[in-house]
């Protein structure tokens, strides 16, 4: 039937075109302009009410510590280069993994170094907010 | 307050309860399973060889990813061979502080692992690692999509 080969179509172009809006311009890109902008009220909307973030030293912040972060100064991202970005949706549930480099200071001392990064995203109404944040340390290559 | 409007009200009330019941009874047996299964994994892990392997193959999914303390990537196939091979073995695993979260048919879980052994080269002497881990309900299965472990360091 023609009527079905049509829906079939649609489903596999947003299908294909899901991921695609997620790494250009999508929630992924806007999470990271804020925190180089610092921007608290876009991490208000971009992240869930119960966001935790697991930070490189395994210490964990509620979402209202990390805007108080960015708010106060102790957090404050100068550049963030990503790479090998894996986009995964399941559902209502995205996981989105990167290698990213980044130049940082965190309670005034700057850092340089990479990390693996992971972001759990979850669709509350119509938006992707994203709940977790975990970065792992990959030490310098000797 | 008309006696009409008052019958109406009570009726969505004693409708809408038990289905709130039964979203909340459903996320706690969701949760149940999802604790059951992370008990399961602590076991096969300390088992090891190729008991852990089977294990994993069917508790975790085909996209699965490993993200060890150095930041190193694991695919599925990668982790059932270290398990077979011997390369990744664990005396001790211990998880605490342990927090479930469900989202429709994911299961978010994070918490403190505690690891004695070797994984893909990495000795762990008893460290303390803060860890995600995303669970996918696939097939009636919760499955493995995503470990993180980040070494937790004064």
């Amino acid at each position: 039937m023609k009527w079905q080969r049509i829906v079939l179509m649609l489903t596999i172009i947003s299908l294909l075109a899901l991921p695609l809006a997620w790494s250009q311009g999508g929630n992924f890109d806007q999470l990271q302009v804020a925190e180089l902008k610092g921007d608290s009220n876009a991490l208000e909307k971009l992240c869930a009410d119960d966001y935790t973030s697991i930070r490189g030293d395994g210490s964990v912040l509620t979402k209202a510590q990390l805007i108080e972060g960015y708010k106060s100064g102790s957090i404050k991202y100068e550049t963030i280069e990503n790479k090998d970005v894996k986009i995964r949706i399941y559902g209502n549930t995205a996981i989105t993994t990167d290698l990213s480099s980044v130049k940082n200071i965190r309670d005034g001392k700057p850092r340089i170094g990479t990390n693996r990064t992971t972001r759990i995203w979850v669709k509350q109404g119509d938006n992707w907010k994203c709940i977790l944040y975990q970065t792992t340390r990959v030490p310098p290559a000797s | 307050m008309k006696p009409r409007f008052v019958i109406v009200v009570l009726l969505v009330i004693a409708l809408a309860l038990p289905a709130t019941m039964l979203a909340q009874g459903s996320k706690a047996e969701k949760e149940k399973e999802v604790r059951a299964v992370l008990d399961e994994t602590q076991k096969a892990v300390l088992k090891g060889g190729v008991e852990a392997a089977a294990f994993f193959d069917k508790y975790n999914a085909d996209d699965f990813t490993l993200i060890g303390p150095n930041g190193a990537v694991q695919t599925k196939a990668e982790n059932l061979e270290g398990f077979r091979s011997g390369k990744t073995g664990y005396q001790k695993m211990d998880f605490s502080d342990v927090k479930v979260r469900i989202y429709g048919n994911t299961a978010v879980v994070t918490g403190i692992v505690k690891f004695i052994g070797e994984q893909a080269g990495v000795k762990y002497t008893g460290n303390q690692y803060r860890f995600t881990r995303v669970f996918v309900r696939q097939g009636g299965i919760w499955k493995h999509v995503l470990i993180q472990n980040t070494r937790i360091t004064p």
